[in-house]
């Protein structure tokens, strides 16, 4: 059908790879969601303190991650984690 | 660490410098985020409208079908599917370059979140609107042209500058299929001259300064077509 060619699925495919990606991304989302929720709400403080002190790197960093493309981000990451 | 900007002077080896090949990868990332911006723009307004046509049900549906197709599926998964299964699919498509089966991706995904907004832009417009356009006679397409669009576009504005800066930074995934642009030339250029806080600092400054005039421009934009008393735009700040 199509040209296309689905023998590759198989039992074993599927508990080996699919559901242990599946199992990853979801495990990915939920640390990130709640990361993001504890960071966010600590920046979205920060930036209503109306200490300059706070409020300047807050909205540094939250205007810079902003601007910046989730993959770029991901590669700083990779390029510094392991030399820290 | 000490910074070394030499990097951008020196030749890649092929007779070009860094930061010559930077800046041509600036120009792919433009190119894909500008012409998707189009194809995104004028689907997601037709969708968004043609979603909010109470009369024709089956319009509605098919607006809401693509938006939830295009916009449940990631995005780098779409690009994949646009670039390795679509050729293999639809023959016709085996001829098409990478750059369009890109920006059809990021053009389709993109509309699908823009119909969105468009959609909730049109009925945020209190229903005296319609109404009035109807007791003046108007058709269906007269009452949008002349009474809805024109107030639900200026509604849209804010979020559409986030879309269009998100757009933008979403052209990076275009890496995933090799198109030469950004971050493509960030990868390789870090792994072949191993200065990677120097290429990665400039990339992310361009990414932040293509972002920011997206921005400024559509800041005048809303500026320039403020109807005064209408919609408090500016009040609040929005994006």
């Amino acid at each position: 059908m199509l040209g296309l060619d689905f023998s590759f699925i198989s039992l074993d495919v599927l508990q080996k790879f699919v559901w242990g990606g599946l199992v990853f991304s979801v495990q990915l989302t939920i640390v990130a969601t709640l990361g993001g929720i504890f960071f966010g709400t600590l920046l979205a403080l920060m930036r209503l303190s109306g200490k300059p002190v706070l409020m300047g790197p807050a909205s540094f960093y939250v205007n810079g991650m902003r601007s910046i493309p989730l993959v770029m981000v991901i590669l700083w990451f990779y390029l510094l984690m392991p030399f820290e | 660490m000490t910074l070394d900007w030499q990097v951008f002077m020196t030749d890649d080896g092929s007779g070009r410098t860094y930061g010559e090949w930077m800046l041509e990868a600036w120009r792919w990332t433009l190119a894909v985020a500008g012409t998707s911006w189009v194809v995104a723009m004028v689907l997601g307004a037709v969708i968004g409208t043609l979603r909010t046509l109470q009369s024709s049900p089956w319009l509605v549906r098919l607006g809401d079908a693509w938006v939830e197709l295009f916009r449940n599926i990631p995005l780098l998964v779409q690009i994949f599917l646009w670039y390795f299964v679509v050729p293999k699919i639809i023959p016709a498509f085996q001829q098409v370059p990478g750059f369009t089966l890109v920006v059809f991706g990021l053009g389709f995904f993109t509309s699908a979140r823009i119909a969105e907004q468009f959609k909730a832009g049109i009925q945020a417009l209190p229903r005296g609107q319609r109404y009035a356009a109807m007791a003046m006679g108007f058709t269906t397409w007269q009452s949008y042209r002349y009474v809805l669009l024109p107030m639900a576009f200026r509604i849209v504005l804010p979020p559409l500058t986030s879309e269009s800066m998100n757009l933008l930074k979403n052209s990076s995934v275009a890496f995933a299929v090799s198109i030469s642009e950004l971050t493509m030339f960030a990868m390789q250029a870090q792994e072949e001259t191993s200065r990677g806080i120097e290429i990665y600092l400039a990339v992310t400054a361009l990414y932040v300064v293509s972002a920011v005039v997206v921005n400024r421009i559509f800041a005048l934009i809303e500026r320039k077509l403020r109807v005064p008393g209408l919609i408090v735009a500016g009040a609040t700040g929005g994006h």
